[in-house]
Parts: structure tokens; C-alpha cells; sequence
């Protein structure tokens, strides 16, 4: 289970971290309202309210129809009218700081035995074909085998596909970890997937900045290239 | 039994069942509850909680003449009841609070509470309920009955133990084709996030696959999970889709 946390105090945080890991969680940690917007999809947000750049409250609507699963804020703000504001803003939960680890491990599974984690859908890339739900890929509606990481590391990408993509934040999505020590391993998965794909799209290479993921024009059939670019298909 | 048409926002409509046996605290709640236009039914013992008729949601005393709220809550999930419960009550440490939301609770509030809270997590715990789920579930030649927690497979019952039928249950009600993770089975059957259990869910899976063998495939998603497919399925989906 992945859990966003969206915290600017970063001594509370890597408690709440240590905590969260130890129960079996994947915490990805972000300090402001900006990153949370742009962080990967969760099975739940851990939002607290006071943020450097936005009220936490601003955020429950963005990260809800960015498909985190559930929202629980996590806050020092005591009074009844900040708990109803939040909860009626979107929030699943509300949980008062301090609170003990056993009730936070508690609340957050019981608001995820409701949260029903929506459907990521299908990307059209071009030819290729990429179902977010099944983890299958198709080209042509031929299935192209790819294995998890592969898979992973072209969803990560797909997701937003006109958008470069930060290697920091694959490496981080993909195989939870940001040591430098995994880019070889980054490197050797992004060629093979390349390779896989390569008659439909590839990976371009933004210079520092990351990855985009992009359809080959397609030459040999002039007439597919007024096709858009890429497309959101509902599933 | 319950009907689909609940609408996600708003009370007008929405059947609330109260248990609850301290009449100061009953009479204004349930007036205050109309007045938002919800309707209530008010019972103030155990028993009488157990042989209401379906609700929406149940606002659960812990401190029942009879018995524990505690126990009426465990009862109701092992009955395979799926209402949503929020717990009301005067117990205010942490360890009850856990006892509460691990027995079953969707929420848990401590007296005294305003009503504008009460009112905003009934709300928020309706939400994420969503409408019903369908009590029947077909992939293939398998039903699972979630009403009656059984599963036929053309027709004949199959013998299940008690998480294998779960298990089973959570895989079928997920959508055709879509992958069940890990994490999630392990949390909706086992109630956990920790990644022991894991072995545990590979023995089970295991020995569904035997049981279900001819009729459901159980397909491994390797790294992500599982999902239903009905067999003969496999080899259309290796093909052209």
C-alpha cells in the first residue's frame, strides 16, 4: 500500500515515516501543495493543513480527482469547525496531532477497506496500447510482453504521456528507492522497454529535465498521421 | 434488501439506525437527525439492533444494557453485513478507539461531539461507501452469492473455508480482467497491511485454485496480485484481443 504524505515538518514526518514503514507501508513524502499535485497516485494522502504554499484544505478536491484513493488529514488544528470544514472538503478522516501510531494505523485501514481505488484507465499512445487496470499492453492488438518493471516504468510514463518525466521520480515510483546507485538498473529496463515498443513510440530524452513518452510518426501509413498524438480512452 | 438508489450527497432519504439507550442523548439526536431530513429508526438495546430492518448506516452506543455495542458491531460483519457503523460513545482512550475501527467501524466519535461533526462524517463515511454493492457475482461458470457467502460452481456448492471464501469473494467482485493487488487482498481478508501474511495468501490462493480447477482460473500478475479469469480465458488473452 502506497501512502502519500504531505507534510512540511520534516521531524514529524520521518516519524510518521519510520511509523508508516514499519507497518508495511510505501511512504512517498512531499512538502508542499505543489509536489502533492504532482506526485504518484496512493492508496491514501496523509494531508496536513499548514503548508508553506497552500491550505491543506485547498488540496482534499485536486488529490481526489487525481485518484488517491482516500484522504485523511492529519493536523494540530483542535477545533470542531476545521474537522467538519475538512471532512465536508473531501477528507475521509481527520485525526488530531498527537496521536499514537496504533490509531493511525487503525483509521487508515479502516477508511481503506471503503476507499475503492478508481480506475486508472486506458492510454492510447499512438498503436500502443496501455491498460492502466489490467497491466496488459497491446500494439496493433498484439500483447507486447513486458515484465513488472517494464510495465511499470511505461504506465509511469503513459499516465501523463505529453509530460517529461523527472528520472528521480521513476526511479522513485518504480522501484522505491532514489539512490543513484539503481540508475544502471533505470538504464538497462528504459533500453529493453524501448526496444519493445519502438515500431509505436519512444522515450525521448528531455535534457535536464527527464523522459517523454511519444508516438513514432508513422511513415509507411501517411494517412494515420493526423491521428492525434496521444489520447485518454475511458476503460 | 437495500436499495441502489441512495444518493451520495445529501440526507433526504438516507435510513440511519440509532442504538442508543440514554434517552437525553437518543430524543435530541434523533430530532436534530429528522430535522436534516435523515430517517431514523431508534432501538436501545443489542437485540433490538441485531433484528432492525437494513439501513444506511448505524450510529452505534458501545454502553448497551444488554451487550456490548462492540459485540453487535462484530456480529453484524460476521454476519457478512457491510453497513457502515460509526461508533458513539464515552470511551475516549486510544486503545478503544483501535478496538472500535479494527472490529468493524468505519468511524468512531467521542462524547460529547457537536452535531455539525456528526453530521459531516456521516456524510463522509457514506461517500466512501458508495452505492451497494450487487449481491451476486458471475465470472464464468463460478456465482458468488455475497448474500448468502457461497460460492457454486456450475450450480453446485463449493466447499470453502471461511477465508477461502473470502478471498474468493474479493476477487470476484472486482471488476473482469482488472488485477486484485497483493496489498489490497491482504487487507480485505485479512485485515492488514503487514507484509507477513503473505505466505498465508499464497496457500490460500493455492488452495482455491484446486478447489475452483475446470471452472475459474486464478491468473498471477507477477510483483502486482491476481485476478478471476474464467477458464479457457488464458489463451484468448495471450491471442489477439
Amino acid at each position: 500500500m502506497k501512502v502519500l504524505l504531505v507534510e512540511d515538518d520534516d521531524s514529524f514526518a520521518r516519524v510518521l515515516t519510520a511509523t508508516l514503514r514499519r507497518t508495511g507501508f510505501v511512504v512517498h513524502h512531499v512538502r508542499t501543495g505543489q509536489e502533492a499535485i504532482a506526485a504518484p497516485v496512493c492508496d491514501v494522502a496523509l494531508l496536513d493543513l499548514n503548508l508553506p504554499d497552500t491550505d491543506g484544505l485547498a488540496l482534499c478536491g485536486p488529490l481526489r480527482a487525481a485518484g488517491h484513493a482516500a484522504i485523511i488529514v492529519v493536523s494540530a488544528r483542535t477545533e470542531e469547525a476545521h474537522r467538519v470544514m475538512a471532512l465536508r472538503a473531501g477528507a475521509d478522516d481527520y485525526l488530531v496531532k498527537p496521536f499514537g501510531s496504533e490509531e493511525l494505523q487503525a483509521r487508515v485501514e479502516a477508511v481503506l477497506r471503503r476507499a475503492r481505488p478508481r480506475s486508472l484507465g486506458v492510454r492510447m499512445i499512438g498503436r500502443l496500447r496501455v491498460d492502466l487496470d489490467r497491466h496488459e499492453v497491446t500494439l496493433d492488438g498484439a500483447p507486447v510482453p513486458l515484465n513488472r518493471k517494464e510495465f511499470q516504468l511505461l504506465a509511469a510514463l503513459a499516465r501523463e504521456p505529453d509530460r517529461p518525466h523527472e528520472r528521480d521520480k521513476l526511479l522513485q515510483e518504480v522501484w522505491d528507492t532514489d539512490w543513484a546507485g539503481m540508475t544502471r538498473t533505470f538504464e538497462v529496463h528504459l533500453a529493453r522497454l524501448r526496444a519493445k515498443i519502438a515500431s509505436a513510440a519512444v522515450v525521448e530524452n528531455v535534457r535536464g529535465v527527464g523522459y517523454r513518452l511519444r508516438e513514432v510518426p508513422d511513415a509507411a501509413a501517411p494517412s494515420k498521421t493526423e491521428a492525434s498524438p496521444s489520447k485518454t480512452e475511458a476503460s | 434488501m437495500v436499495s441502489d438508489e441512495r444518493g451520495p450527497d445529501g440526507p433526504r432519504g438516507t435510513r440511519i439506525l440509532l442504538v442508543e439507550d440514554e434517552p437525553r442523548l437518543a430524543r435530541p439526536l434523533v430530532a436534530a437527525l429528522r430535522r436534516h431530513g435523515y430517517d431514523v429508526t431508534h432501538v436501545e438495546d443489542a437485540a433490538s439492533a441485531l433484528r432492525a430492518a437494513a439501513c444506511d448506516l448505524v450510529l452505534l452506543d458501545l454502553g448497551l444494557p444488554d451487550r456490548d455495542g462492540m459485540r453487535v458491531c462484530e456480529e453484524l460483519r460476521e454476519r457478512g453485513d457491510t453497513t457502515p457503523i460509526v461508533m458513539l460513545t464515552a470511551r475516549s482512550e486510544e486503545a478503544h478507539r483501535v478496538a472500535g475501527l479494527r472490529g468493524g467501524a468505519d468511524d468512531y466519535l467521542v462524547k460529547p461531539f457537536g452535531f455539525a461533526e456528526l453530521e459531516a462524517r456521516i456524510q463522509a463515511v457514506l461517500r466512501r461507501s458508495g452505492p451497494r454493492r450487487p449481491q451476486r457475482y458471475e465470472v464464468g461458470e463460478l456465482v458468488v452469492d455475497l448474500a448468502g457467502q457461497v460460492a457454486y460452481a456450475r450450480g453446485e456448492p463449493v466447499s470453502l473455508s471461511r477465508k477461502e471464501y473470502e478471498l474468493l469473494a474479493a476477487l470476484a467482485t472486482q471488476p473482469p480482467g482488472v488485477v486484485h493487488r497483493r496489498e489490497r487482498l491482504l487487507l480485505d481478508v485479512w485485515h492488514t497491511t503487514e507484509q507477513g501474511s503473505s505466505r498465508t495468501l499464497d496457500v490460500h490462493i493455492a488452495a482455491l485454485r484446486g478447489k475452483l480447477a475446470g471452472v475459474v482460473g486464478i491468473e498471477t500478475v507477477r510483483g502486482v496480485g491476481y485476478r478471476l479469469v474464467a477458464d479457457g480465458d488464458e489463451t484468448r488473452r495471450n491471442g489477439a484481443e
